[in-house]
């Protein structure tokens, strides 16, 4: 009965591992937008300057500033849970060039005040680019685990984005090697992980079981 | 004819031209006033002496300009010139002989090459006519330019902390080759040629760069974009284990062909890879200086890549070419004893953008060229001549002709080529050095040492291209080359001894020479590096780095093969992409990792 016990103890776990492995391997697509028109769920004031300079996973870009302000332009907005991911990497496909998009974490606040409108609150990184020579743009942003993004997509021109086809691609990954999965090291650290995890839980098990077996034998 | 802005000025033109006897075909779209700018500057080409026909047009007109003499608004722009004198190449029969005239002459000494019998040095405009003079002097020109086939979108980095990893090691399932078979390019050697290494220290110190990566020679004199340093990175992110060299191909044509049996024969590269591209040095009909470099070291056992160019094809409509043979456009007498080219309804090209260097080849042996032909860059209307080459050649000359401008000539200028009567139709191949579009375009970009018989030259594909993230290349539409991408295919005339491959048939329409399918191979650019103004990627540098770092994986896993069996082990498994099959854009696809190393491992 014992080992009955301590079997079911480690399926789940075991199960649970797995997944999370599997999961992992199936891909470091967190977020697929599809092709959607451009409908705006806010407004902003101006926009984030396009300096040219794509924010990577070398360090966090300092904030551009603000270009266009204090006109109105539209925003939409897509909150993404990265979940175990702290490499993230969010490409635009903007075939009319009518978009650009920026990462926030945990929020996004748009305000209509001087001297960066609220658009560098939170902020964590952007292309620098739109859709260089017809491909898509792409920036990096690293975060912590289960960080909740923020990624506004927003007109670059006042009612210019309306209606405008895009494809909004999120990934994440363990390194800066495109990892999908934890690299071998932290395989092993996992599993190390859940393997501690069955034991403590076996020998809570085990004790449980010395335990009503004694209460048992007492009554 | 086609409407043209000439024509107008016939009308203001027609007594003068009702007053002149006209031959059975005359060109009607160049203006009297051009033809006549035309006629003087031939005029002045017949009297030249002997000393001054060793000495390229373009010096010629910029002395003439500093003696103050009458020339053309952009007589003095083509040529690179300090207060220490004109940067010149030499080519020579001995260069200990023409050393000490330089000396005489006031001049500086940049570089020789013994054996290839060159010389780059800084001459005083004034002094070159005399050392012209030197009996071991056999031709006197601007420096070739040279250009990297880098498109860097951006002008800074931001501050820098860790490790940036090229996509394109998920593109070609370079990452796969690495888990799986535990294949890193340990035991390979691969040598870069670029303009520049300047951030390779920085590299090192971020862990993009191994700490044992070497450079050989840097650019001198100049700055650099370190665009290098980010190939180099890209060889690394897909072969780790190998060890990487760099030496500048930015020293003058000779300096490059010199360090290219360096990185072979002093450095044991097995895997060599470069970016550049040089203008007259770099001849499409014929193995140049650099593409003998080329036969030389992969003769010897090494592998060579290099960038297709970033110069446009056809295919997208961005070409930057025209090639075909010379027809007649008939005679004018305004223009004695010259004939003008055809293209077809004119008799002229079009520049369609603002454009900083024309040249036109043809298909006549390098140094031993007798047909004379010559450039002219005349305004939009066809109403003036901006600019002109009209080097001689009567026997021992190479046979090309080159206008620089340093302002640009602007959009819609007029290209216009013409012969002096006697000589033969050639084949020829016109060319915006840079990539502006021209009017009326062909295929067959790449040339040079890039499209040698013997250099893999590869073409890049956008790591994303098929906008489903960072996925390995699944081949097919798909994963189409980048609009800017330089085509093939390279018809040659003659081998890299001067020898007609096709003896008395030097024509496309005619079939002669032969055929060389390029590029050879696509490969992934747009990528992230580190290197500062290289984020993103984007270029036939960035794609010709990921083939090396994928050849440099098949070395590793087998260093047994050969250069052509590694060669194989690519094309043959590449996922065939553009037209089905090889083709002008892409030549055999995208080379993948796994499928190559399999190849190589059977």
């Amino acid at each position: 009965m014992e080992s009955k016990r301590v079997s079911a103890v480690w399926v789940p776990i075991l199960v649970s591992g797995l997944a999370l492995l599997a999961g992992a391997a199936r891909g470091a697509l967190i977020f697929d937008s599809g092709v959607v028109g451009f409908t705006a769920s806010g407004s902003q004031f101006g926009r984030v300057t396009r300096d040219g300079l794509p924010s990577d996973w070398s360090g966090p870009k300092a904030f551009p500033g603000v270009t266009g302000a204090p006109t109105a332009r539209g925003y939409e907005l897509f909150t993404v849970d990265v979940g175990a991911y702290p490499f993230i990497q969010i490409i635009l496909d903007d075939p009319a060039t009518a978009l650009f998009a920026a990462a926030y974490l945990g929020a996004y606040t748009p305000v209509n005040s001087p001297p960066n409108f609220g658009l560098d609150l939170n902020y964590l990184g952007d292309a620098g680019l739109s859709q260089p020579l017809g491909n898509p743009s792409f920036f990096q942003v690293a975060v912590s685990p289960d960080s909740q993004l923020l990624i506004a997509v927003n007109e670059v021109t006042p009612g210019g984005g309306a209606g405008q086809p895009f494809h909004l691609l999120v990934e994440g990954y363990f390194d800066t090697a495109y990892n999908d999965t934890p690299e071998p090291a932290t395989g092993l650290m996992v599993l190390s992980g859940l393997t501690c995890l069955a034991r403590a839980a076996r020998r809570r098990s085990v004790a449980r079981q010395r335990c009503f077996d004694a209460m048992r034998s007492a009554s | 004819m086609t409407n043209s802005p000439a024509r107008s000025h016939l009308g203001l033109t027609g007594i003068l031209l009702a007053l002149l006897p006209l031959s059975a075909c005359v060109p009607d779209d160049i203006s009297p006033q051009a033809l006549q700018q035309m006629r003087e500057l031939l005029a002045e080409k017949e009297a030249r002496t002997p000393a001054e026909r060793r000495v390229a047009s373009s010096l010629l007109y910029a002395m003439k300009a500093l003696d103050g003499e009458p020339t053309l608004p952009d007589a003095a722009n083509g040529v690179d010139t300090t207060t220490e004198g004109a940067l010149v190449d030499l080519r020579v029969t001995s260069t200990q002989a023409v050393i000490p005239a330089i000396a005489q002459a006031g001049g500086t000494v940049l570089y020789t090459s013994p054996a290839g019998q060159r010389m780059r040095a800084r001459i005083p405009l004034a002094q070159i006519g005399a050392l012209a003079e030197a009996p071991a002097v056999l031709s006197i020109g601007p420096a070739s330019r040279v250009r990297v086939d880098g498109q860097a979108l951006t002008s800074a980095s931001q501050p820098i902390q860790g490790s940036l990893t090229s996509q394109g090691l998920v593109s070609h399932a370079a990452n796969v080759v690495q888990s799986t078979y535990g294949v890193d390019g340990s035991g390979v050697r691969v040598g870069v040629l670029s303009d520049s290494a300047e951030s390779t220290s920085f590299l090192i110190s971020t862990g993009d760069l191994p700490a044992n990566t070497t450079i050989v020679q840097d650019i001198i004199g100049l700055p650099g974009s370190s665009e290098g340093s980010a190939m180099m990175e890209i060889v690394h992110d897909l072969a780790p284990g190998a060890q990487l060299f760099f030496a500048s191909g930015f020293n003058g044509p000779a300096s490059f062909a010199d360090n290219i049996r360096t990185l072979r024969n002093a450095y044991a590269c097995d895997v060599i890879v470069d970016d550049t591209e040089y203008t007259a040095a770099d001849p499409p009909f014929q193995d140049g200086v650099i593409a003998q470099a080329v036969n030389d070291v992969t003769a010897s056992g090494a592998l060579y890549l290099s960038a297709a160019g970033n110069q446009g094809n056809l295919t997208s409509g961005t070409s930057s070419v025209w090639e075909d043979d010379f027809v007649s456009a008939g005679t004018n007498s305004l223009l004695p004893g010259y004939t003008l080219h055809s293209f077809g309804s004119q008799s002229f090209n079009r520049l369609l953008v603002t454009t900083g260097e024309v040249l036109l080849f043809w298909s006549d042996p390098l140094g031993g060229s007798s047909n004379d032909y010559d450039l002219f860059v005349l305004n939009a209307a066809g109403t003036a001549v901006l600019a002109s080459s009209t080097d001689i050649q009567s026997g021992s000359q190479d046979p090309v002709e080159e206008i620089f401008s340093g302002s640009g000539f602007p959009a819609n200028a007029r290209i216009v080529i013409a012969t002096k009567a006697g000589a033969a139709p050639r084949a020829l191949h016109l060319e915006a050095f840079f990539g502006e579009r021209l009017q009326i375009a062909t295929m067959g970009r790449t040339r040079g040492h890039v499209a040698a018989a013997n250099t893999i030259a590869v073409a890049p594909v956008f790591w994303n291209s098929a906008r489903t993230g960072t996925r390995p290349f699944v081949g097919g539409p798909a994963n189409p080359t980048e609009i800017f991408s330089s085509d093939g295919p390279r018809r040659i005339f003659f081998d890299a001894a001067g020898t007609a491959i096709t003896p008395g048939n030097f024509l496309f329409g005619t079939n002669g020479g032969a055929v060389l399918a390029k590029p050879d191979l696509a490969a992934a650019d747009g990528v992230t590096t580190r290197t500062p103004g290289f984020n993103p990627y984007f270029s036939t540098g960035a794609a010709a780095a990921h083939a090396a770092g994928i050849a440099a994986l098949i070395k590793s896993a087998n260093p047994s093969l050969t250069p052509q069996q590694i060669r194989d082990a690519m094309t043959s498994t590449a996922l065939d992409i553009r037209d089905p099959g090889i083709d002008r854009d892409s030549g055999y696809g995208i080379p993948m990792a796994p499928a190559a190393v399999d190849a190589a491992l059977r």
